[in-house]
């Protein structure tokens, strides 16, 4: 799996490239327009991650070129809070995604997992992880082949949980996930306890594994083995 | 009270004052020159009368000659006690058989004993009354004539005060319609006076600092929340990959815990601030249609799992399908502040009331007593004591309803937190 970040803040490049390497993509970066372009005219990746403001031109440019030359890559535009017109541009010319900077790791790196997903025609429309198997298509979960009862909120944990499975998830991150970015400002996170203590539960009852484990204060972790 | 009225006041009193005081002098030097007319007149009489009664020795039938009373008496024998000779004018009132009533008089007396063992006595009266008529007659005419210059110089000092002053006032309701906010430039109209051709100057200069200052202010702060911006972005992306480092103590991970939670209060922080500023520098100029009932679905929404952690009751009258001409993303901001705000301070178990009518925007909320002031909330950093959040909510709330002129009011009433938005 290729990915190309093109990010103009050097030290955020890095932990975008260092949590995307963790997943196991191969990661390359681009800290400018040029290099982008260039990068981007001789490769072929799997999914760029470009955001708006460059220094030396805009994000949107890029993916009118991308587009013209392969329109098999996923693309997520990153971009500063409350610029609709800039979502609505980037998503209108072709964009799959579109994150508010400043944006979590683990958020982009559960879009990036469902942007593939989405557009792999051939891949399976599975995902499997030992005893569980999620149909994302229908919304679907079985755990040792009984169905799991879930509201949309807890499929949507489950979803984001095993994006970035074996991964720290700050409380933050994973009320932002669920709630969207507004719900920041209520400052207040616990609430995403109890879903997470149904989730639980609702796995343990139908013979599965404690996957979900509570890290002191910070947030919480799905471990896959 | 008004400056013209002020001046005119102050002027008809001082002339007043001066007019009383002028009278007092004028009525005491027209009376002395009478006195002196009069006492005058005596004194002839009185020299004639004792010549005389000196060389002819009988006395004459003065009546005939001067018109006033005389009494003049002859003793054949000289008097002890007028051997020294007594003479004085004084004021005494008596009857007048002309005016036939008792008017005041002037009264020359003279007592004196002659050298060939003779003595006399003269009484001299004259009516003061016409004279004392003549000093009121020139008074009230002079009063007249007082009066009516006072009301002349009164009326043409307001009309030239007025013609004066055209420009201070053309000034001064320039300047009540500037608005620092408008950012444009304060024009005062050219004043052909020196004093308020300075004033206008001093005022334009003041004003042109003013602005400019409040420019580089809110630059500051722009750029201030923009620049702070990507240093936290990469604080928290550090400390997500710090935190999937394995073998991470407890106490590591408490630390970066409250670093973490820090730089997401400052984070939170610094968007409100850079919107604020945002709105005050007329950012959001794109104007929409927008449903408020659709954004006030959408944004409990959002909040659902919040709302129902707290275990709310959410009681939404709509009467009317209300449009506001607005900005899409801060009709949304708008209400997903009012909305947190209402569910932030709240109770377990309470509820939350929203009506919304043809003109008005209504969410109650049970809460506790703020035990202050309602309205500071709408200033920046001000908070209830013991909340967690920067205090920056009702603050862009009011930026949002100023922009648009919407009319905020917050109340605490019988255990509920009341807003309410008038459009």
């Amino acid at each position: 799996m290729k990915v190309l970040i093109i990010e103009d803040e050097k030290e955020l490049l890095d932990s975008v490239v260092a949590y995307l390497k963790q997943e196991g993509y191969i990661c390359e970066a681009a800290s400018d327009f040029e290099t982008g372009l260039e990068k981007i005219s001789l490769y072929q990746y799997d999914c760029i991650i470009v955001d708006i403001n460059l220094p030396d031109g805009s994000g949107l440019n890029l993916i009118n070129h991308l587009k013209n030359i392969s329109s098999e890559t996923g693309v997520i535009i990153t971009s500063v809070r409350r610029s609709l017109e800039d979502k609505i541009t980037g998503l209108d010319i072709g964009a799959d995604d579109y994150l508010t900077k400043p944006f979590h790791l683990s958020e982009l790196n559960a879009r990036i997992k469902s942007l593939i997903r989405r557009r792999s025609y051939s891949g399976k429309k599975e995902i499997v992880l030992n005893e569980i198997t999620i149909i994302p298509d229908t919304f679907r979960v079985f755990v040792n082949n009984h169905e799991l009862a879930l509201t949309k909120m807890e499929f949507d944990l489950l979803m984001y949980f095993i994006a970035n499975k074996d991964r720290v998830l700050t409380k933050e991150s994973i009320a932002e996930h669920l709630s969207g970015d507004n719900i920041e400002m209520a400052g207040s996170f616990d609430y995403i306890y109890t879903h997470i203590k149904n989730l639980r539960k609702k796995i343990l009852d139908k013979g599965g594994d404690d996957y979900i484990e509570t890290i002191y204060k910070m947030g919480y972790k799905f471990k896959s083995v | 009270m008004k400056l013209l009225t002020k001046t005119t006041a102050l002027y008809l009193a001082f002339s007043l004052l001066v007019f009383i005081a002028g009278g007092l002098v004028f009525y005491q030097i027209i009376k002395s020159i009478v006195y002196s007319k009069v006492n005058e007149s005596l004194i002839t009489e009185k020299r004639i009368i004792e010549q005389q009664i000196l060389h002819a020795g009988y006395i004459p039938d003065f009546t005939l000659y001067f018109e006033h009373q005389i009494e003049v008496i002859l003793y054949n024998y000289p008097k002890m006690e007028w051997n020294t000779r007594y003479e004085a004018i004084t004021d005494t009132m008596m009857f007048d058989s002309t005016e036939n009533r008792i008017v005041p008089h002037r009264h020359l007396v003279v007592k004196n004993n002659t050298r060939n063992n003779r003595s006399y006595s003269i009484n001299i009266f004259i009516s003061t009354i016409d004279y004392q008529q003549v000093v009121v007659d020139i008074f009230f005419a002079l009063l007249i004539m007082f009066i009516s210059l006072l009301l002349v110089l009164v009326s043409v000092n307001y009309w030239i005060s007025k013609k004066v002053w055209v420009p201070f006032y053309n000034t001064i309701s320039r300047l009540s319609l500037y608005d620092i906010q408008k950012n444009q430039p304060l024009e005062l109209p050219q004043a052909n006076v020196r004093e308020f051709r300075k004033l206008n100057t001093v005022l334009t200069q003041m004003s042109q600092k003013i602005q400019k200052d409040f420019i580089n202010l809110k630059e500051f702060t722009e750029h201030v929340s923009h620049e702070t911006q990507t240093p936290l972005a990469i604080i928290k992306s550090k400390l997500e990959l710090l935190i999937q480092t394995e073998n991470l103590g407890k106490e590591q991970m408490q630390l970066i815990q409250s670093v973490y939670e820090s730089a997401a209060k400052l984070s939170r922080l610094n968007n409100s601030l850079s919107l604020i500023s945002k709105i005050d520098n007329y950012q959001f100029e794109k104007i929409e249609d927008v449903d408020l009932n659709l954004i006030t679905e959408k944004n409990l929404q959002t909040f659902q799992a919040l709302i129902n952690h707290k275990e709310i009751e959410i009681i939404m009258e709509v009467n009317e399908n209300k449009c506001l001409q607005m900005n899409p993303d801060l009709a949304d901001i708008l209400i997903s502040n009012l909305i947190i705000n209402a569910i932030i301070h709240n109770i377990q178990k309470g509820k939350i009331f929203i009506n919304i009518g043809s003109d008005n925007l209504l969410i109650k909320n049970t809460g506790n007593d703020p035990a202050c002031d309602p309205e500071i909330f709408f200033d920046r950093f001000k908070k209830a004591r013991g909340s967690d959040s920067p205090g920056l909510g009702l603050s862009i709330v009011n930026k949002i309803s100023d922009l648009y002129h919407f009319h905020v009011k917050y109340s605490y009433t019988e255990g509920y937190h009341v807003l309410c938005l008038d459009f």
